[in-house]
């Protein structure tokens, strides 16, 4: 049996819709993250907002997934990619008492 | 007589007290060595992750003033690294003071 291109175009167009990436927001306000803990998937993006009046910063020394992703306002968010499965603490500089755990599971 | 040792007492009171190095090393260990370490030399656990790395605080030429504003504005404020935060809302203007009595405390001598 031939396959149509029109098939062959609406398979990819499903493949892709299945393979695509999730993106979960966690807000930074009262100098506590929204939630400790936050399971997501390889390939899926975390945006941490800044809810509160003065300046939040994110970083991560976890091995496999370090990152800094610097000192922001309120109001503004910045984004961290997971692309290696594992546990990863995310902190803030500003306030040494704020850290969570991303944890990123096998597609 | 009495007024006048009352004035004097009033006015020991308020008169702003010095910055204290022990108030500001606490202020350190809680808030800096994550990037600039726990010797101030700027090895702190994050410093692989910035470029510029994080300044060496023992060998800085800078003035009390100077480091008082970085501390305070961040990093970008006085064109230098954005990586540096602004604490100014975070710390108040006792715990900046005592913070850079602090960093004078740890500069080394040149020999």
């Amino acid at each position: 049996m031939r396959k149509s291109p029109l098939a062959a175009v609406l398979l990819l167009c499903m493949s892709a819709v299945l393979a695509q990436s999730s993106e979960h927001v966690v807000s930074q306000k009262g100098k506590a993250f929204s939630t400790k803990s936050l399971k997501v998937k390889v390939g899926d993006s975390v945006s941490f907002r800044n809810d509160d009046p003065f300046f939040h910063n994110i970083f991560s020394l976890s091995k496999g997934n370090e990152f800094d992703l610097g000192s922001y306002p309120q109001g503004q968010s910045r984004k961290a990619l997971f692309s290696r499965e594992g546990t990863f603490e995310v902190e803030c500089a500003i306030h040494p008492e704020m850290k969570m755990i991303v944890q990123v599971e096998k597609k | 007589m009495r007024s006048l040792a009352a004035v004097l007492a009033a006015a020991v009171l308020c008169a702003p007290a010095s910055a204290e190095p022990a108030a500001g090393e606490k202020v350190f260990q809680r808030y800096c060595v994550t990037c600039h370490g726990a010797k101030a030399d700027g090895k702190g656990p994050a410093a692989r992750l910035f470029t510029p790395p994080p300044a060496d605080l023992t060998a800085s030429t800078r003035t009390d003033q100077y480091k008082a504003s970085i501390i305070r504005a961040g990093g970008a404020a006085v064109g230098r690294s954005a990586s540096m935060p602004p604490w100014g809302q975070e710390l108040d203007a006792r715990q900046i003071d005592d913070l850079v009595e602090y960093l004078r405390s740890v500069k080394r001598t040149p020999l």
